[in-house]
């Protein structure tokens, strides 16, 4: 095999000894559906991995305290098939779903995806666009900060896992008029990597015929998960027409500089966001809302 | 004619222990003493072989062969052209090429030795584009040659300079077809082991056993008999699975070894060193009268080879000319090139060549309808070939049900209706697009001493019977056809017979699954067996039971002896037949050799035992803000000559369809300086089960009832796939305008068209 040890830690303390204990050999394993193709391939390996799959309070959805937190094992097919995340957060219940294949959710975390910071990852960029703290500990205790400042590079993330535990990503409840989509566009219908995702989340005015904030993340259009600041501001403030999104998504078109890939050139993803920034309103605040 | 058999749903003899994980292939063989042999691969799209150096692999602990260029003969052998050797010691040219290989007692050992091979290369200028490889300053892949031009392919018959000066309409343009993977699911694959009597036992996934063991002994400097080919379940060919040069390898390491060898392809190197489609660069020019008639055709290809010869000729050939027998063209000119390339060698994919023609002429069609007011449809049926109908090159058509499968097709779509119903008002426009299809069931020059087939079929003393066949099933249900076959000519219950797997040592000379030609032309032979068991076991009943023959009849494993009134089951009076013979089983033995000719220097005669016909109808969706492509209704009306297997016929029309759909729209092999980008299936946008419309396939089957098939049978295998890139293509443009002549018909393609730039 590629490693030498394969232990299944019992606890979160467990864990951490573990990973110190082996100084830097040993690593964090959650659904090893990112790890598997990395070790196969070369592109990473460890003597020792620490497999937290077992430990109970890492695999929770919970609201408490003005906070939903999602834990860090949680599986892409739980939190997609959560009625919970579904009624209140479709940016991140429609956003999983769309990742792998039903075998890759099943095994795949939501930390697993954040830690390995590409910047389209589906999770990554539905609780970017939630405005997610990142919850863990390291050998110098717990931490807590803002998830963006996780993301580097693509593939480097500000967290070591092979010192430091993601515990679980914490956002605020739902409000009445809050509202958020996913869209997403790739070369077939499942295991694909997407060309261009986007999470978005607005909170509506009291009126509800206009926006009072928005957050938008889209990949992959960076080195990380990208926020349209622009868009949003320019979002803020703004009535809800057909004639608004459509600024709205130039907008967009402009501040994003993505690259070309073999998926697909920079000009049509330019394209795409343009597109989907007002499908992606659109779906989150519903057709029949938006004046013409 | 009643039929007990022909004609329903019978699920795959095999079908059971396929999904139940208990059908073994040649990947899951194992044995006692195996070695397991790997491929050092070239990293370059050319180079000079300067040095390899082995001492140090040689020391790898487990390591048992290491073969190169320099310890291996260096003669040439090949499948159409000279230009294969073992291993080469002058030059790689593709990124895949085989420089060495190795056989070591576990795969980790021989990985690791191949990472200790040392090879000097000397990096040489590469060509990557067909149509720049036949630059006279483009670097050359064979020293000895003058070019790059592997073959040239020309024919020209009646008048076509004087039919285009009468042609009201002239149409010329280009179109240009993808390289694609044919992936299937059981990737390239050979165990061989050395046997008594100094011979080699080769196991494989191949579509063609009997082929490949002729090639193989040219390549080891042995004869035929030496070699036993042994082809278990196969996970699908395609048309990759024809003689591949890690068979080979094998081969020589068992001999150099004395011990079995393993050699399976991952799926990286499937991707990077199997044999994709021959890609196709297609300049068409067609005369027409006023009311459609084609009158003139003159064509240009060129075609890549990739950087040796495996079937690519051949393939160019066919896309040059085949499709005269669709249309009843009487001038026509075309030339076809096979191009050297450093890129990977191109071979067959259902279609052969034939996929590719389809998908620039009946665009053609289609643009030319729409420039000049004409009805789709009724050009087509103009032009439509009919039976009786001799082509230009000599093709006769017997069974033909071309215009009914248009009548068909049009009828089931409501294509009239929603050629003026569809809706274009909004984002996302609907559109409506055909493509009629010819194909073979057989092809007279592929295999040049003959064409033909025989078998045999063997009745046990329990009154089961058992087809012994060299023509390879791949997954496609060919042993269920003949079992089909076999049972309704005997009359026995079709599961009470059952389709041996191929081997060299007892089955019948099998040319193999190729040229839409194994249910036709095997299952011909098939037939012809199954009588000559029939007639034998009537003769044999008429003697043991005393009864007159026309008194006997076999019917569902039943025995009917009218002169007594008495019925008895097979088993009893096969008992007591087979006693009366000491015990024997009765062998019927057939054949069928086709009445078909080698076409002459000039390309003249008919190929073929039977032409199968088809007309596609694809209803579309497409996103033309984003480009997206989805495909809402698609009908395939086939002229199948006889349905044997109801159900395996609509698998196969879905599975080319899909396979067809995934061609015209996703799949796409991403090559960058002749290297390939994307070399794994969850980069190359194969159709998953998410992207297919399931349940809007409709297949509708035609019975023309074909002289010279089993019952009437031709082939579907290629057919249902032929059309389909053509049919969307013509449906996309019907939705949006958007003509797209270069595969993939990628999303970004579709959006560039719509706003008149390139994304
Ligand atoms: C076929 C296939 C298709 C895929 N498709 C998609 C897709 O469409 N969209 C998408 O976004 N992703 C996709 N992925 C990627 C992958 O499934 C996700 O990124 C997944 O969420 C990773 O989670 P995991 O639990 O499997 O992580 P693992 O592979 O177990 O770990 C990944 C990394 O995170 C670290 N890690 C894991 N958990 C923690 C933790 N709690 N604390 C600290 N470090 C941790 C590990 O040490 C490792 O470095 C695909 C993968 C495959 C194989």
């Amino acid at each position: 095999m590629y490693w030498e040890k394969y232990y299944f830690a019992q606890s979160i303390e467990e864990t951490l000894e573990l990973l110190k204990h082996y100084e830097g050999d040993a690593r964090i394993m959650a659904g090893g559906t990112d790890l598997m193709v990395q070790f196969k391939y070369n592109y990473l390996s460890a003597k020792v991995m620490v497999d937290i799959g077992r430990i109970k309070e890492l695999n929770h959805i919970r609201q408490e305290n003005g906070h939903v937190s999602i834990g860090a094992t949680t599986t892409h097919t739980a939190l997609a098939t959560s009625p919970y995340l579904q009624k209140h957060f479709q940016v991140l219940a429609s956003g999983v779903r769309t990742i792998g294949s039903p075998q890759i959710r099943n095994a795949g975390t939501i930390g697993g995806n954040v830690a390995n910071a590409q910047p389209a990852a589906d999770g990554s960029i539905a609780l970017v666009a939630l405005g997610a703290t990142i919850c863990g500990i390291s050998p110098d205790g717990p931490f807590s900060r803002p998830i963006e400042s996780t993301f580097l590079n693509p593939g480097e993330c500000a967290l070591n896992s092979t010192a430091e535990l993601i515990t679980s990503f914490t956002f605020p409840a739902p409000g009445p008029r809050d509202r958020s989509a996913f869209v997403r566009h790739s070369r077939r219908a499942a295991l694909a990597l997407p060309i261009m995702n986007m999470g978005l989340w607005l909170r509506l005015n009291e009126e509800e015929d206009g926006i009072e904030d928005a957050r938008i993340a889209i990949g992959p259009m960076a080195r990380v998960p990208f926020r349209a600041k622009k868009t949003e501001a320019f979002l803020r403030g703004a009535k809800l027409s057909e004639a608004v999104l459509d600024e709205a998504g130039e907008l967009t078109f402009e501040e994003v500089s993505p690259r070309d890939s073999f998926r697909g050139s920079a000009a049509y993803k330019k394209e795409l966001v343009r597109v989907y920034l007002k499908r992606a309103v659109l779906e989150a605040v519903g057709e029949r809302s938006v004046g013409k | 004619m009643e039929f007990d058999i022909v004609g329903k749903s019978t699920p795959l003899l095999d079908g059971l222990e396929k999904v139940t994980g208990r059908a073994r292939y040649v990947t899951d063989i194992r044995m006692e003493g195996m070695l397991h042999g790997k491929i050092l691969r070239s990293p370059h799209p050319h180079a000079r072989i300067v040095k390899i150096d082995t001492s140090k692999a040689e020391k790898v602990s487990g390591v048992r062969g290491i073969i190169t260029g320099f310890n291996v003969p260096q003669h040439k052998f090949g499948t159409m052209l000279q230009d294969w050797v073992i291993l080469p010691n002058d030059k790689v040219r593709f990124v895949g090429d085989e420089v060495a290989a190795v056989a070591a007692t576990s795969e980790a050992a021989a990985l690791e030795a191949l990472e200790l091979i040392e090879v000097e290369y000397e990096v040489l200028p590469a060509v990557f584009d067909q149509e720049e490889a036949m630059s006279p300053d483009a670097p050359l892949l064979y020293e000895d040659k003058d070019d790059n031009i592997a073959t040239t392919f020309q024919v020209e018959r009646g008048d076509v300079d004087g039919a285009f000066a009468e042609s009201d309409i002239i149409f010329e343009d280009d179109y240009e077809t993808s390289q694609v993977y044919q992936a299937h699911l059981e990737p390239m694959a050979a165990v061989v082991a050395p046997a008594d009597y100094d011979r080699l036992t080769l196991w494989l996934s191949t579509q063609v056993p009997s082929m490949s063991r002729l090639r193989y002994a040219e390549a080891l400097g042995v004869c035929a008999e030496d070699l036993r080919i042994i082809k278990p379940h196969v996970g699908g060919g395609f048309g990759a699975k024809f003689e591949y040069k890690s068979h080979i390898l094998a081969a020589v390491l068992a001999r150099r070894t004395g011990l079995p060898v393993r050699m399976v392809n991952t799926r990286d190197e499937d991707f990077i060193a199997g044999n994709p489609r021959v890609p196709m660069k297609i300049r068409v020019k067609l005369g027409l009268k006023k009311d459609g008639a084609i009158l003139a055709k003159d064509v240009r290809i060129i075609a890549g080879n990739g950087a040796r010869t495996v079937y690519g000729p051949a393939i160019t050939s066919t896309a040059c000319y085949r499709i005269d027998s669709l249309y009843k063209v009487r001038n026509v000119r075309s030339v076809g090139y096979t191009v050297y390339t450093n890129m990977i060698p191109t071979s067959c994919f259902r279609g052969f060549g034939n996929a590719q023609m389809h998908f620039a002429m009946e665009q053609a069609l289609d643009a030319i309808c729409h420039e000049n007011g004409l009805d789709p449809v009724e050009v087509r049926r103009i032009n439509g070939v009919y039976p009786g109908y001799v082509s230009i090159h000599g093709w006769e058509i017997k069974s033909c049900a071309l215009q009914e499968c248009v009548d068909q097709a049009v009828e089931a779509s409501g294509w009239y209706e929603k050629k003026k119903t569809l809706d274009k008002s909004g984002a996302k426009k609907r559109g409506i697009g055909m493509a009629l299809c010819n194909h073979v069931s057989g092809n007279r020059p592929f295999y040049r001493p003959f064409d033909g087939s025989s078998a045999l079929v063997r009745l046990t003393p329990e009154g089961k019977a058992i087809v012994f066949t060299g023509e390879a099933d791949l997954g496609q249900g060919l042993n269920t056809a003949f079992a089909i076959i076999a049972a309704e000519a005997v009359g026995l219950p079709v599961k009470d017979v059952r389709t041996a797997a191929v081997d060299t040592d007892i089955s019948p000379f099998g040319l193999g699954s190729f040229a839409t030609r194994a249910t036709t032309i095997g299952g011909r032979a098939v037939y012809e067996a199954a009588v000559n068991l029939k007639e034998q076991l009537v003769s044999h009943i008429a003697k043991v039971y005393d009864e007159k023959p026309e008194n006997i009849k076999v019917r569902k494993g039943e025995v009917a002896l009218e002169g007594k009134g008495e019925t008895l089951p097979i088993f009893d009076v096969m008992q007591k037949v087979s006693f009366s013979l000491g015990g024997a089983s009765l062998v019927g033995q057939g054949s069928y050799v086709p009445d078909t000719v080698l076409p002459d220097e000039n390309k003249y005669g008919n190929v073929s035992p039977a032409y199968p016909f088809a007309c596609h109808i694809a209803e579309v969706e497409v996103d033309t803000e984003t480009g997206s492509v989805n495909i809402i209704n698609y009908w395939a009306a086939h002229d199948v000559g006889r349905v044997l297997n109801q159900q395996a016929l609509e698998g196969q029309v879905e599975g080319g369809v899909i396979m067809g759909a995934g061609w015209a729209l996703m799949e796409e092999m991403i090559v960058k300086e002749g290297h390939l980008v994307n070399p794994k299936l969850h980069d190359y946008w194969l159709p998953t089960s998410m992207d297919t419309p399931i349940g809007k396939i409709h297949s509708i089957f035609l019975e023309s009832v074909d002289p010279n098939g089993p019952f009437g049978a031709k082939g579907i295998g290629e057919p249902s796939l032929n059309p389909v890139a053509a049919a969307i293509a013509n449906a996309i443009f019907d939705a949006t305008g958007a003509r797209i002549k270069k595969l993939p018909i990628s999303p970004d393609k579709i959006v560039g068209a719509l706003v008149n730039k390139k994304l």
